[in-house]
């Protein structure tokens, strides 16, 4: 996934060289220049990193700990070598002798499991202290943003930041709210402090894209006497959305096409060259979409609205990466199996809305028996600080249902399930050499409702350990209160 | 959707258990004869025993407590508990359970006593709906009391003390119908008002003058010969009932200066407060100990909400418990007052003791309502309101195996245990399409 999206993104900034220089060619009168032809539509945009994070990975060996792996595997008293942000050895015998310039640690005892990743998370752009002047999670002046970044609305100084890591949270997606039908990009960001939200962002991982069916969308438009105000409303709104993309991608591909003519035909004036179509943030978002370079997260809880949706992806030719909150999902777990769409949902979140009526805490233990993919995620700032508790309840529910489901399993829906959503589980989500260290020391089971996160490693940094005073990360927190 | 044949084994176990519980269930209360052997037995008022005996009797109350060897008279119902783990039944002292079917649904929503400032004359147990389909998801957290509480005013309407019974209408659900007055302070109330904190106090010292005024002439009052009065009668009478501590007053209050000027004010009215929420509690711990004022909390908030949240803290309980407060806990929660007992797992997490977190969510809940000599702990002439447990009911791994209420053994089953069965297989009339892979 993270490979995939570099020759777009090269080929974007190509493109945008090249519309840049053109103009200025001095020999444009004379004999036409050829011109790189773009691979396709610019779907990625790179900026360059104006803030980076001074990070320094640990080399560090882990001695003596349960290690679970979120492969399946369970190493009883095994040892785990980190090294330059990286995972280096997985060991079940003691590794001898000692690496040079490594520290040991003895976790005898100790549990480690892979950092937990939440795909589902307003932290940044729904800070606390919530004031209406940091509520920036949803743009709800139209029903369709395509063209805004969550990244743009988070705050790095958010204190939930630091909290979600202390629960030993690595990787998180922020997602825009979910008034709207589309509500824009999300961001994946690792749990490093930053000045910046951009010096916080995954390095590497692709763009997902939030969209929302059901009740909010029809509420908040409805309200105000626009569409859609109705479930239909909803998808014709997308249907009309999507057909206009589907003809810009097809411009666009037009465009590539005759540039490729032009340049290839000896007879060709400069003035003859194929102008592309407008540039538009929108129809980009859109388009990356349909290209399968951006991953679709929906927000959508009933059953009957998800297979909608699926519908929806077919008519277009897209994929739905996840579904979010996705209550009723195991009304049709099958068809999620089949279609390789993850779920993202709670342990126990109901009543709230009709549409959430019909959730059991056996849902991604139902989804984990069909073989579709089961996340445990957060919406919730809470909530995210204990993803392991939200995972332990929904197994223990599943468990004691009768249904076969593993510890083991229960572990992935909080590690390598949500990588793999995110499109980040070729580099983190699982304890393998060659990953990030992305890595927690649990003080016990982490299934037990008693268990704190002791230190937590960020691609090899130390960034939380309990046994360290902290300062906040969050400028926010510094002096609010008279000293003890 | 689902098949019309015979369904799977384990779907069949448990319908057949399910009509037993039913036929236990409609037996008459008056019928409860429960003797509870072998388990290890958390009295909360008392030591812990190892492999304990309970019995509860005819009417519902337990009528024995003790260990290995304690008769059980003829006629009970025997039941082995051996390797299980016997608590009180837990009591969530701060919930608008049975008040709320769905939030987004306007009609079924009952949690609010009114848009008025001052509602104490409005009662939740007359909103309490005791046939909610709410209410059985509850049980599967171990929770047979809870207190209802409305909201939506700066006076709220006075809160109820319910038990989670069996089958509907099988006996009175609501055990007081006024519990306790609940006060809003804070930004909210000074919104409310129109004013600032400093305005809401001021109004609440005119409303409980006008009490005292209203009582002491309340025949020159139904004369039209009274001077004005901020609330009507109803209010004022319910407000009355505070008075000398008769039944204590809910101060919901997060910032720590709210929580010093509720006891200031507690202190000059002669009324007995009792703290809700108090994020910045930790910071009076001292004052709360030195006057024993308990503080009805969770555990696991760390965030500034707002700006009278600074400095919360998920040890907040374990600070205050740590300088004598009395601590309650409540999982603030509709829909998932189950999750009670993972608020009490996660202060034990946070340094609290595991019997201080049990007591928070039992004996302590009842002591600060006012219940504890009905409710709260196992001990000769208290009802039998009990649990066991499959091990620690505090971890997810543990689940309630028997619940009794008025020694009434319960049903376990909900909506939600209801639609597992219904979904636990799929069986369609055909497979699922295959996704084809995007162009």
């Amino acid at each position: 996934m993270l490979t995939r999206c570099l020759p777009t993104l090269a080929s974007a900034l190509v493109l945008l060289t090249s519309a840049c220089t053109a103009k200025d060619t001095p020999q444009e009168s004379a004999k036409k220049a050829p011109v790189e032809v773009p691979a396709s539509w610019p779907a990625s945009r790179a900026t360059r990193d104006l803030s980076p994070t001074r990070a320094q990975p640990e080399h560090i060996l882990l001695r003596g700990a349960t290690i679970l792996t979120a492969t399946g595997q369970r190493i009883e008293r095994g040892d785990l070598l980190l090294q330059d942000g990286e995972i280096v050895r997985v060991s079940a015998t003691p590794i001898e002798p000692v690496p040079q310039g490594a520290i040991t640690l003895d976790v005898s005892g100790k549990v480690i499991t892979p950092g937990i990743i939440d795909t589902h998370s307003h932290l940044g752009v729904y800070p606390t202290p919530y004031v209406a002047a940091h509520s920036d999670g949803n743009e709800a002046t139209s029903p369709t943003t395509p063209d805004v970044w969550a990244v743009h609305s988070v705050w790095p100084q958010d204190p939930g930041f630091q909290r979600a890591l202390a629960g030993g949270v690595t990787a998180l997606q922020i997602l825009p709210g979910s008034a709207n039908l589309i509500g824009g990009r999300a961001v994946t960001l690792q749990l490093h402090p930053g000045i910046s939200s951009r010096a916080m962002q995954f390095p590497g991982a692709p763009v997902g894209v939030k969209m929302a069916c059901g009740e909010n969308p029809k509420r908040v438009y409805g309200s105000r006497g626009g569409k859609p105000s109705t479930r239909m409303g909803s998808m014709a709104v997308w249907r009309q959305t999507f057909q206009k993309a589907s003809e810009a991608r097809v411009a666009w591909d037009k465009h590539i096409e005759d540039l490729k003519k032009w340049n290839e035909d000896e007879s060709a004036k400069p003035g003859d060259r194929p102008k592309a179509p407008a540039l538009d943030l929108a129809q980009e978002t859109l388009v990356g979409i349909l290209r399968g370079e951006l991953l679709v997260h929906v927000h959508c809880y009933r059953a009957d609205e998800m297979i909608q949706v699926l519908q929806l992806a077919d008519e277009f030719g897209f994929k739905v990466r996840s579904f979010h909150h996705a209550v009723e999902a195991y009304k049709i777990r099958d068809v999620l199996a089949k279609w390789d769409v993850s779920v993202s949902t709670w342990a126990d979140w109901w009543g709230f809305k009709i549409e959430a009526h019909d959730a059991i805490t056996q849902n991604a233990g139902l989804l984990q028996e069909a073989g579709a993919r089961a996340i445990i995620h957060s919406d919730s700032a809470i909530d995210i600080q204990r993803l392991n508790q939200e995972a332990s309840k929904a197994y223990w529910a599943a468990k004691h249902a009768g249904l076969k489901v593993t510890q083991e399993d229960a572990l992935r829906w909080i590690t390598a399930n949500p990588a793999w959503a995110l499109g980040i589980d070729e580099v983190t989500g699982t304890l393998e050499p060659g990953k990030r260290a992305d890595v927690v020391v649990w003080s016990a089971d982490p299934l037990s409702v008693y268990a704190q996160a002791e230190m937590v490693w960020v691609r090899g940094v130390r960034e939380y350990d309990r046994s360290r005073d902290a300062q906040p990360w969050s400028d926010f927190e510094a002096a609010q209160l008279p000293p003890e | 959707m689902i098949s019309e044949k015979p369904r799977s084994a384990a779907c069949k176990a448990a319908l057949m258990s399910a009509l037993a519980l039913c036929l236990c269930c409609s037996a008459s209360p008056l019928m409860a004869q429960v003797a509870l052997v072998g388990g290890e037995v958390h009295t909360v008022s008392g030591e812990v025993i190892a492999q304990g005996v309970v019995v509860v009797g005819k009417d519902g109350t337990i009528t024995a407590v003790g260990p290995a060897g304690t008769g059980v008279p003829a006629g009970h119902e025997r039941i082995d508990v051996s390797g299980k783990v016997v608590t009180p039944g837990l009591f969530d002292a701060y919930s608008s359970v049975g008040l709320v079917e769905i939030w987004a649904v306007k009609a079924s929503r009952d949690n609010s006593s009114g848009a008025g400032v001052v509602s104490a004359g409005h009662r939740a147990s007359e909103s309490f709906n005791v046939r909610s389909a709410v209410l059985p998801v509850q049980r599967e957290g171990g929770v047979t009391d809870v207190h209802v509480v409305p909201d939506g005013s700066v006076v709220h309407g006075q809160s109820a003390h319910v038990e989670l019974h069996g089958p509907a209408g099988t006996f009175a659900a609501i055990q007081d119908a006024s519990v306790a007055l609940t006060i809003e302070l804070g930004a909210g109330a000074a919104s409310a008002l129109k004013t600032s904190r400093g305005g809401v106090f001021a109004m609440l010292r005119e409303l409980y003058a006008d009490a005292r005024f209203y009582l002491a002439n309340v025949a020159k009052y139904n004369e039209r010969r009274s001077r004005e009065l901020l609330a009507k009668p109803g209010d004022l009478q319910a407000i009355a009932q505070t008075f000398e501590g008769k039944k204590p007053v809910l101060f919901v209050a997060n910032r720590a200066s709210d929580i010093e000027a509720a006891l200031a004010f507690a202190a000059e009215q002669k009324i007995r407060p009792v703290i809700v929420g108090g994020a910045q509690a930790w910071m009076v711990r001292e004052l709360l100990a030195a006057q024993k004022v308990p503080v009805i909390l969770e555990a696991m908030n760390n965030l500034p909400d707002n700006f009278e949240m600074l400095g919360a803290r998920a040890d907040n309980i374990v600070l205050l418990h740590a300088a004598g407060v009395p601590v309650v806990l409540s999982a603030f929660e509709s829909h998932n007052v189950r999750k009670l007992r993972q608020q009490a797992g996660n202060a034990v997490r946070s340094g609290l003791p595991h019997a201080a977190a049990l007591r928070a969510v039992t004996l302590e809940a009842a002591m600060t309502l006012g219940k504890q000599k009905t409710h709260g702990s196992l001990e000769v002439g208290k009802v039998g309101n009990v649990v066991v447990w499959s091990g620690d009911p505090f971890e997810f791994s543990s689940r309630v195996e028997v619940m009794l209420v008025r020694g009434e053994r319960v049903s376990l089953e909900s909506r939600q245990s209801v639609l597992l069965e219904r979904y636990r297989e799929l069986e369609r009339r055909a497979e699922p399409a295959a996704q084809e892979a995007a162009p």
